[in-house]
């Protein structure tokens, strides 16, 4: 399900895709944000990059959250809320992480985007807003990276985002060809794995602060709430 | 509540502001609609816009709400020169409580109608062309969820220039939307930002050419309008509560007071005529002069006190 490989302080999670988030696969989400809290704690990585293995980094997926959810919400908050879920532990990794993007990146893949600290895009990606469909996804986070009333026309218009233009806003780090881009964030893995390891963890630490003064990690927290209004609204993942 | 404004400017309101709801797409529009001012928006004005945000609100029927102006402007921002109740500079020194009347209660704080703006829990669109001033700029264009502009839309903190204080500077809204640097600028320098500039730093949704961009500000309220109206209501709850998170929400008053203690009063009018030719403390000197005036600090009528 989901793969890890380290060499030369760089950590590659790959997996098929980032959709079984999307639809709230608990199974999926567990063992993903384990990995990174792993890694996140072993002092031979630096970096931890997100990679998915097939055409799409998160393809638009049918979300069964929270038509099919029984109940309550809070099975699904330790899953995919806390502080030790993927998106939190993600967030707030002592060390530096990348997202690999390539093609569609909706739902979970664009809230993996937001949580992590730099972004290598394809051409052909098209960022979708997550905050309709994902209670889990940080507003914050995107109102920090794009600006609040760009975060704002992303999730109320319901447009994905192409490549080019994420990256004028900030959403991306850097564009290349589909056929660079391994290689491209290979080269932005190696170059932020030649800082020492006290460096980055000591930024990373600082960051949280910041973060966490912007009010991301309470946002995280109302992630319940936003989860209980979506479910009596009945929005599921293809409103999107 | 207490309506503010003289007989005359509460009745014109009406006729100010105008409301109309098209259900068959699920937009309401208001319209500011005093165009030989740049739609500059008087005290009853703006409990007006409230009013019928509110009522926007509770219409089950209204998904989307937008704003725009008739004639050259969108707006110029709030009526400066108007008398809704309020004393003389000198007087207003002393009194406080005006002060908050105005700065809060009708225009940053909870009551007021930029409030009411940003709290609604409809999606809001501003359509903004010519000028969008002061005021317009920082409690609607900064307020609303989205906005439309002109190319050659004249958007910023052009108050700044006369008034003094620079709010938009202070607006952890507007920090938010366009950055630090472009806030302060907009505040110090009273600079505008075309439409064009003020979509690169963020604030403008999508521009396009004046004699286009009521067309276009439609389509984009009547597709918007077509989303399942419960899903909209949780997405804007969702937005409502991060940006209280945020702090967004909290509302900058110190330049309201501000501008409200250099706020002529309808006898004063030729204070800033004054000020410009013994500046703003002969002025106050001047002011105290008139008839009637009563310096706070002696009780006594048309006497300066050094």
């Amino acid at each position: 399900m989901i793969d890890v490989d380290v060499s030369e302080g760089c950590a590659l999670i790959s997996t098929a895709d980032f959709a079984p988030l999307t639809r709230h696969d608990g199974a999926f989400a567990r063992a993903l944000a384990a990995a990174v809290i792993d890694l996140s704690d072993d002092d031979d990585v630096k970096v931890i990059v997100l990679r998915a293995s097939g055409p799409d980094f998160a393809p638009a997926d049918q979300g069964t959250f929270p038509r099919d959810l029984r109940g309550t919400v809070t099975a699904w908050g330790q899953d995919f809320s806390a502080s030790d879920a993927i998106y939190q532990a993600l967030c707030f990794s002592k060390k530096v992480t990348i997202t690999e993007v390539a093609g569609v990146c909706s739902g979970a893949g664009s809230a993996l985007v937001l949580a992590s600290d730099l972004t290598i895009s394809s051409e052909d990606a098209q960022f979708a807003s997550p905050f309709m469909c994902m209670p889990e996804s940080n507003f914050v986070l995107a109102s920090l990276t794009i600006r609040l009333n760009r975060a704002k026309a992303w999730a109320v218009r319901g447009r994905p985002i192409g490549a080019h233009e994420a990256m004028a806003c900030g959403l991306v780090s850097r564009v290349v060809s589909r056929a660079g881009l391994a290689s491209a964030t290979q080269a932005a893995a190696e170059y932020a794995a030649a800082m020492p390891l006290d460096g980055i963890v000591m930024s990373k630490m600082m960051l949280q602060a910041v973060l966490d003064a912007h009010g991301v990690g309470r946002e995280f927290d109302m992630a319940n709430l936003y989860a209980t209004s979506q479910r009596a609204a009945g929005v599921t993942a293809e409103e999107e | 509540m207490t309506r503010y404004g003289t007989a005359e400017s509460i009745a014109a309101a009406p006729t100010q502001v105008l409301y109309e709801v098209d259900r068959a797409t699920g937009v309401a529009w208001i319209t500011l609609n005093r165009p030989e001012k740049h739609n500059a928006m008087s005290v009853p004005m703006r409990d007006r816009i409230t009013d019928i945000i509110h009522e926007a609100n509770l219409d089950d029927d209204v998904r989307v709400i937008v704003f725009r102006g008739n004639g050259k402007s969108f707006c110029s921002g709030n009526e400066i020169n108007e008398e809704w109740g309020q004393r003389r500079p000198h007087e207003r020194r002393r009194t406080l409580n005006v002060s908050y009347r105005y700065g809060t209660d009708m225009a940053w704080g909870r009551l007021g109608f930029s409030q009411a703006i940003s709290r609604s829990p409809k999606i809001t669109i501003a359509q903004i062309h010519g000028y969008c001033a002061a005021a317009a700029y920082f409690m609607i264009a900064c307020k609303v969820d989205i906005v439309i502009a002109a190319d050659d839309a004249k958007v910023g903190a052009l108050e700044a220039r006369f008034l003094g204080p620079a709010g938009a500077a202070a607006s952890v809204h507007i920090n938010r939307i366009i950055g630090m640097k472009a806030a302060r600028r907009t505040g110090f320098t009273a600079m505008p930002m075309s439409g064009v500039e003020a979509q690169r730093l963020g604030l403008v949704h999508e521009c396009a050419s004046s004699d286009r961009l009521a067309d276009h500000a439609r389509n984009v309220a009547e597709e918007i309008a077509s989303q399942d109206p419960g899903a909209l209501l949780h997405l804007k709850g969702r937005i409502r509560a991060a940006e209280g998170l945020m702090d967004t929400s909290v509302p900058s008053v110190t330049g309201l007071f501000v501008s409200h203690h250099l706020q002529s009063a309808p006898d004063e009018m030729d204070f800033w005529k004054a000020a410009k030719e013994v500046g703003v403390g002969g002025a106050l000197d001047a002011d105290k002069r008139r008839k009637g005036a009563v310096d706070p600090r002696t009780g006594d009528e048309g006497v300066v006190a050094l």
